[in-house]
């Protein structure tokens, strides 16, 4: 398993089976790259040092504005860390001395990261059109969208220019989506069997959980009445900062639930109190506090913990990915695992002195 | 020349970044924060209160003018500059703490051991440094350094490093909602000086007497 | 020398030693040795600075109603009080010095002092009554400084005449100074508006009146320690023990006065502070009151002025109570952060808001907004080490000087 820009050992849903299956020997060899010792780095085999993004130059878009931004280097790499395009650039050499020809050898690391964002804008088609280096060093430059002036019209093609649905949906390719609809157009009814069969051929709401954590265990209902929320926290961005010194100090140096007095009230709980948050499939534990905003029969957690703060127990062993019977047909995985249905989930807390 | 500072609680997301943009730059050592954000009524920041207005308050030295913590020092440590900003000397302070009990803010922190060993103890990374990495001093007085001696006094200062080259502090600089202002109040026409007409700016703990130059823009009416 | 005084000796003068290395330890490490933090900023140490100053009082005070109030009877004691004086206020001095984080720098006080400082007027205060007890106290000895002693003595005509004079001229001026210091050391903390606790016209004549309670109580115990508890001494102890009981009474009623009025008008801020005065202290403010009272009580009964081991045990309950009482000037004060406002929305509620800590303790939350604070070893073995000096002191000067000796012949 070969990871970097990630920690899949806290942020993977099942991340306790991940670590199983890195104990049994079952995942024979993990390689990870990042600057921090994250969980995933010290379930690694080999950590190799990266840089941050002030030590490189890389290319930035998102999918929340229409910008194309450069990333450069403020300073040298530190200490023995090296861009990820070196890292693989010589690993890649190491397992076939053919594969190096694709890395732009003979450059230094920043000079090849140039050649490959040129590449990029080469070959980024109607969106990268005419957008250059020199424009990119100066600021961000606008992406070229279908609608006059770049403007971010949705479904501007579809609507002016009869091209069939659907718009291209980043990072899956426009051929594995526009296979789900056939007719090429918006499609608020499904004429498919297994859609009749599942009853979903129009919109529909359907209970949580019945599908889902009920019929997996009929106890649950009975055992586990708390949804698990995993909300972002202020104080990172995901799992990257769990550790700085100064941010924890804001959060107290701890992780926290957040609970709905009611349902707190109901199980003995005060503010502050050090509960374990757990289900069938694993544990974690956090302080607890009462938060009025929080709907009863919630429990909202603040992804990113790093497992160390959580006394080793990752918050993600709680976490499952459902596969529904529709996705036979119509499925195309998700970056972070097949399904991101992590907050279909089930728990309950008790306090941990209890 | 008066400086102030009105905060615009309107636009106060209460984000933080204030904390720590002053921590950082001003090399506060672990557990020490000059600067507060805090969600009034409510036991834990950015949790709402049950009842009540959802704001956000920023608190850090009120830089007052009729400041207690000036009155009580015994050696004049600390001290009005000329633009009415409250400085600490470093180089003078007994480190009797008389000011601390005296300001009814809260602001003043205090030096209990050396930084370095507050690294440690926090474990921070050896010789890991951070903050304005030069002395500063206002009129010959040193209002900053790095690294303070243990056992003297200190709080905002609003950066008197940055302001003194005409640049802002920190707090300023690093709001993302521009909360923030820096300015004359002893001119009417001045941006300070207009918000607070404007917007009913107010002060805290006004029944004290301290006449403090921060002012606050209470945050408008939500309709539901 | 005795066997006592001896041992007495070598343990005080082995106890002030050992607070004066831990001193040190102190001076190496920073103030975070002592149990305070950022919100709760004084301690122990200025609890012992209000203690020592209430107890050297009694000295001058006693020492100028003989000499202006013509009280004769307590002539016996005169000198002695003024030594307790001196020993109590010097040992006031001394225990400040640990509570200042860079004490080389109090040179400063001297080169830049600011006298708006309550702080600085203390110090104007306290040295001047230094100055003014051991003067006095020197004015007494003077007609027994011969023989072996005859260096010390300026030379005069009639030593006694000499004395019995500038006696009477120092008088008014040692009583101002005694009434002084308390009022000044009351000044320190009830000028602070930031502290409700504090901020009350009625500390300063309270200080004076627990001064004269306490103070009066140490030179007591004093006399009866040197003189025994026999006939000769009957008037002057029960004399003193009129004094002792009226101002309890006085100090009790001023502190009441404030109790209820603030109790009465029941505003918010007085709630908190209260919660924390009749909450979690509540034990130790009965046993301030009633120690104290209880004390001063016994100490009217001629049956316990008899008796040394009673008496001696009333004037410890006594002084015990006032301790707690000096104790009891901090949590009400710093407890609860001093900062609270009434959120937008919530009219009738106060919200504090926390202060960061300034140390690490593992498990604490970087912010408090309240925080109960005792004292560390650090602090008690300092604070113990100071008491002990001012032991030391006046059994050195009892030793040596003729601060007993006419009275036991």
């Amino acid at each position: 398993m070969v990871g970097g820009w990630g920690n899949p050992f806290d942020q993977h849903n099942m991340s306790n089976r991940l670590k199983e299956r890195a104990t049994s020997g079952e995942l024979e060899f993990i390689l990870t790259t990042d600057f921090q010792i994250s969980t995933s780095c010290m379930w690694s085999d080999v950590v190799l040092p990266a840089p941050t993004w002030y030590e490189k130059y890389d290319l930035t878009a998102t999918i929340l504005h229409p910008y194309l931004q450069l990333q450069q280097p403020a300073i040298r790499p530190l200490f023995e860390s090296r861009s990820e395009l070196w890292i693989f650039r010589e690993l890649a050499k190491r397992l076939n001395p053919e594969f190096e020809k694709h890395y732009f050898p003979g450059l230094d690391e920043n000079e090849a990261a140039l050649k490959v964002i040129e590449l990029l804008l080469e070959t980024g088609g109607f969106e990268t059109e005419g957008i250059t280096l020199e424009m990119l060093k100066k600021g961000p430059v606008r992406l070229h969208s279908p609608a006059p002036g770049d403007r971010q019209i949705p479904f501007y093609e579809q609507v002016q220019h009869r091209i069939p649905f659907p718009p291209p949906s980043y990072p899956a390719p426009l051929k594995a989506t526009a296979q789900f609809l056939r007719s090429g157009r918006i499609e608020f009814y499904k004429d498919e069997d297994l859609f009749l069969q599942e009853g979903e051929q129009l919109p529909v709401h359907k209970e949580t959980f019945v599908e889902t954590e009920y019929k997996a265990n009929p106890a649950a209902r009975e055992k586990y009445r708390l949804r698990y929320v995993t909300k972002n926290s202020l104080y990172r961005v995901h799992s990257t900062h769990s550790n700085n010194t100064i941010l924890l100090e804001l959060q107290d140096n701890r992780a926290k639930v957040f609970l709905n007095p009611g349902d707190a009230g109901e199980r003995g709980i005060t503010d502050g109190d050090l509960v374990q948050i757990y289900n069938d499939r694993g544990k974690t534990r956090a302080h607890v506090v009462l938060d009025p905003g929080c709907s009863a029969g919630t429990a909202i957690f603040e992804e990113g913990w790093w497992s160390h703060y959580l006394g080793g127990e990752s918050y993600n062993s709680l976490t499952y990915p459902w596969i529904k019977p529709l996705h036979e047909i119509y499925f195309v995985p998700g970056m972070w695992s097949p399904t991101t249905v992590w907050n279909e989930c089930l728990v309950d807390v008790r306090r941990m002195d209890a | 020349m008066k400086m102030g500072m009105v905060i615009d609680l309107e636009k106060c997301i209460g984000c933080r970044s204030c904390m720590v943009a002053c921590k950082q730059h001003n090399s506060q050592p672990p557990e020490t924060w000059w600067n507060r954000v805090f969600t009034p009524g409510s036991h834990r920041h950015l949790t709402p209160p049950a009842r009540g207005v959802e704001y956000f308050l920023p608190v850090h030295c009120q830089h007052c003018e009729n400041a207690p913590c000036e009155k009580v020092c015994p050696v004049g440590a600390t001290f009005h500059a000329a633009d009415g900003a409250v400085l600490i000397d470093f180089e003078r302070c007994i480190g009797c703490r008389y000011c601390m009990s005296a300001c009814p803010y809260g602001v003043r922190q205090f030096n209990w051991e050396d930084p370095e060993k507050a690294h440690q103890r926090s474990e921070y990374q050896e010789k890991y440094q951070y903050g304005y990495p030069e002395d500063h001093r206002h009129e010959g007085r040193l209002v900053y350094t790095p690294l303070r001696p243990r056992g003297v006094v200190e709080k905002c200062t609003f950066c008197a490093q940055y302001r003194d080259k005409g640049e802002l502090p920190a707090c300023v600089r690093g709001c993302p909602g521009k909360a923030r202002t820096v300015g004359d109040l002893d001119d009417p026409d001045s941006e300070v000086s207009r918000l607070i007409k404007a917007r009913d700016g107010f002060t805290l703990l006004p029944e004290k007497g301290t006449k403090p130059t921060v002012f606050y823009l209470p945050p408008k009416p939500k309709e539901v | 020398m005795s066997v006592q005084m001896k041992s007495g000796l070598w343990v005080s003068g082995a106890l002030f030693l050992a607070a004066f290395v831990v001193w040190l330890y102190q001076l190496r490490e920073g103030l975070i040795l002592t149990n305070m933090v950022n919100s709760y900023s004084w301690g122990l140490y200025i609890s012992g600075l209000a203690f020592f100053v209430g107890n050297a009082a009694g000295g001058l005070v006693l020492t100028s109603s003989i000499y202006l109030f013509g009280v004769k009877q307590i002539k016996p004691l005169a000198k002695l009080g003024a030594l307790t004086a001196f020993a109590n206020v010097t040992a006031a001095m001394l225990i400040v010095l640990p509570d200042i984080g860079r004490p080389l720098r109090l040179y400063n006080l001297l080169l830049h002092p600011n006298f708006m400082s309550p702080l600085v007027w203390d110090v104007l205060v306290l040295n001047l009554y230094a100055l003014a007890s051991a003067v006095y106290l020197y004015i007494l000895m003077l007609p027994e400084l011969t023989g072996r002693l005859s260096w010390l003595a300026v030379k005069v005509d009639n030593p006694h005449d000499f004395s019995e004079k500038w006696a009477r001229r120092i008088a008014p001026v040692a009583l101002l100074f005694a009434i002084g210091i308390h009022v000044v050391t009351a000044w320190i903390f009830s000028t602070q508006g930031a502290r409700d606790w504090w901020f009350t016209p009625v500390m300063a004549p309270d200080f004076v009146s627990v001064a004269i309670a306490v103070g009066t109580t140490v030179v007591l115990l004093a006399g009866a320690l040197a003189y025994g508890t026999g006939k000769k001494y009957e008037e002057a102890y029960r004399t003193l023990g009129l004094i002792i009981f009226i101002a309890t009474c006085v100090h009790l009623f001023l502190m009441m006065n404030d109790l209820v009025i603030h109790a009465w008008y029941g505003k918010a801020e007085t709630h908190t502070i209260m919660a924390v005065a009749w909450g979690d202290f509540a034990l130790l403010h009965v046993f301030e009151v009633a120690a104290p009272l209880i004390g001063a009580g016994l100490l009217l009964l001629p049956s316990v002025r008899r008796s040394l081991p009673r008496l001696a045990l009333s004037s410890a309950l006594l002084i015990a109570g006032v301790f707690a009482h000096r104790f009891l000037l901090m949590p009400a004060a710093y407890n609860s952060v001093p900062m609270t406002i009434t959120p937008l929305g919530l009219p009738n509620t106060h919200w504090s808001l926390p202060i960061a800590s300034g140390r690490f303790t593992p498990g604490m939350s970087s912010f408090l907004e309240q925080y109960s604070y005792s004292p560390s070893l650090v602090e008690v073995v300092i604070l113990l080490g100071i008491m002990a000096y001012a032991v030391f002191l006046v059994l050195l000067a009892i030793s040596r000087l003729p601060i007993l000796a006419r009275e036991r012949s």
